[in-house]
């Protein structure tokens, strides 16, 4: 049964890969005008050199043609050709994301078990003062995080403990005269990385606050919980023991759902900070129309969450009892 | 019908301010009217922007878009999930190829969705109604086809197909009246999604920039710099009004499913 539910998952993700690479196949070229039309209309090119350029990109022959050779293409290098940036242009836009990739990832990671910590902890909180009005409260707050824009929340933030209070630095991942490497370089990353972070956790910590209170107190409604009060347990101990563990398996299932709402409110957060990740260069590939950067992080970010949401399967599977002994 | 009723009061109020922003506005929002980066006054209760224009009447015109953009593309991804998660309850290999096809889009977050469509379209207010329809409707597809099943399942429903009922006739008398409730919240979560969608897709840029809606004022705001010239209502006002709406949107769909 392990085995066969992994294998389920894993054609679930290899579907969505296929998906993905039929998005990015297909949508730049059922657009009216491709990057070639887009290059020669932004500067004076005789029509030979446009014929040329055509030919060269692969765009003069038929559909078919066109995605067996992209198929192809994915195979060997395990990504589609997006060319090249139009904003960094020596690199390759898939380059591109790579090289600012890292913090992103260093940014997220930390970030998905801050957000998880801090939605099942106020979870808890407001179903342990259940219908009261720190319930309501935290309740309103978690749908607040919800219906307001990531980066409000950001801003709201970075206001407030960067500008007001100066207690943190306002932006970027690093200060730039220190060497890198040394101990007081990995503190100032570390000292950078507190606001998104907070902000990130912020942002995208609502749905865990509700789905960890409508877990638990569906629990509660379960008979053995009148049981474990008549023989005297403490109401925290009932809560987190009997409660919640249960349900730690749904939540967990809930991050890989979620991952990638994270992921967007990762890189609306990195715009407010100007932090040098994925969120930075999708900013720059925007303003400059670099449309092969863009659909490069596209795809660069839907595999990261394919990924992630695999990992988050196995983990799954190692802690449910009921597939690990099946 | 107490589980409706919130619903109904966000869409009069949303209601109230399209009608507003057709017939009143204080100044004309494209012409100059006051000092460039005034602070509020009681000429202008929300400020100047950088041209001397009045952001209070920007409001309540950019209502009008920003209601349009979410309403006509809520009811876009609405509609395709609906039908998708119809389809996808019929028993047979085609759902189960559909339900994997839903569960595998579920994953790709909205926001990676609504950038790659409106940059490839270009900014326009078709192309957000297109990024944002598109992206919403997995979440639709999907608590539909689980409501659908649950209704399939149900003894009446088997009975009126012992009898000879077609899938249609199913789906007219048993399966639309019990999943009512389903849609309607989705709806109210759609509506909520939509408005935060549009700002994020002003935000960063994408957005129709012919237009005043809510995103684009904050938009605005920020690349204007009212922070630094300490304008608060400028950076307030849309970000405010497109919480608070979506909020009692969120508050109404709660309500509708915990009936």
């Amino acid at each position: 049964m392990k085995t066969r539910y992994l294998l389920r998952k894993a054609g679930q993700a290899l579907l969505t890969y296929l998906i993905i690479n039929m998005v990015v196949f297909i949508l730049p070229r059922v657009m009216p005008g491709n990057y070639v039309d887009y290059i020669a209309s932004t500067r004076y090119l005789p029509q030979e050199a446009v014929r040329e350029l055509y030919a060269k990109f692969g765009l003069d022959e038929p559909l078919y043609v066109q995605f067996i050779k992209f198929a192809i293409n994915v195979m060997i290098t395990s990504s589609p050709d997006f060319g090249y940036s139009y904003y960094f242009y020596p690199l390759r836009a898939i380059d591109v994301v790579y090289i600012y990739l890292p913090w992103t990832l260093l940014l997220l990671s930390i970030a998905t078990i801050t957000t998880f910590l801090l939605g099942v902890f106020l979870g808890l909180i407001a179903s342990y003062y259940k219908e009261t009005a720190i319930d309501r409260i935290i309740t309103s707050f978690a749908i607040f995080t919800m219906s307001t824009p990531y980066f409000v929340v950001s801003l709201l933030i970075l206001l407030i403990f960067a500008v007001y209070l100066k207690i943190l630095p306002a932006g970027g991942a690093y200060t730039p005269t220190l060497q890198p490497g040394s101990i007081s370089f990995i503190l100032d990353v570390m000292k950078h990385m507190v606001l998104p972070i907070i902000a990130i956790s912020i942002g995208t910590s609502g749905i865990f606050i509700i789905m960890t209170r409508e877990i638990i107190l569906s629990n509660m409604l379960e008979g053995f919980f009148t049981t474990a009060y008549a023989i005297g347990i403490g109401r925290a101990k009932i809560l987190i023991e009997y409660a919640l563990k249960p349900g730690i398996l749904p939540l967990i299932t809930l991050v890989g759902i979620r991952f990638g709402t994270m992921l967007s409110g990762a890189l609306l957060t990195e715009i407010i900070y100007s932090y040098p990740g994925l969120g930075y260069i999708l900013y720059q590939a925007i303003l400059s129309k670099d449309f092969p950067v863009l659909q490069s992080l596209f795809y660069i970010m839907s595999i990261m969450i394919i990924i992630a949401s695999l990992i988050l399967d196995l983990i799954y599977t190692l802690l449910d009892p009921r597939i690990r002994r099946g | 019908m107490r589980s409706i009723s919130k619903l109904i009061t966000v869409l009069i109020i949303l209601a109230v301010l399209v009608i507003i922003s057709f017939t009143y506005t204080p100044y004309d929002p494209l012409q100059s009217s006051g000092k460039p980066y005034q602070q509020p006054t009681w000429d202008h209760i929300l400020g100047t922007d950088g041209l001397g224009r009045d952001i209070l009447s920007q409001m309540i015109v950019g209502s009008k878009t920003t209601v349009f953009i979410a309403l006509i593309s809520s009811v876009t991804a609405l509609s395709t999930g609906l039908i998708i998660g119809l389809i996808s309850a019929i028993r047979g290999i085609i759902s189960d190829i559909i339900s994997s096809i839903i569960d595998s889009f579920i994953v790709i977050p909205p926001l990676l969705i609504m950038i790659l469509v409106s940059s490839t379209l270009g900014p326009s207010i078709i192309s957000e109604i297109i990024a944002i329809g598109f992206s919403y409707w997995p979440q639709v597809a999907k608590t539909v086809r689980a409501e659908t099943l649950s209704v399939l399942e149900r003894p009446y429903v088997e009975a009126s197909r012992s009898i000879g009922g077609g899938y249609l006739w199913i789906l007219k008398s048993h399966i639309m009246p019990n999943i009512s409730h389903v849609v309607l919240a989705n709806f109210s979560y759609t509506m909520a999604m939509s408005l935060v969608s549009e700002s994020i897709i002003s935000f960063l840029g994408l957005g129709d920039q012919r237009y005043f809606s809510w995103g684009l004022i904050f938009y605005y705001a920020f690349i204007q710099g009212a922070i630094y010239y300490g304008l608060w209502l400028w950076v307030l006002a849309p970000a405010v009004m497109i919480s608070l709406i979506s909020y009692m949107f969120l508050e109404a769909g709660r309500s509708i499913i915990s009936r």
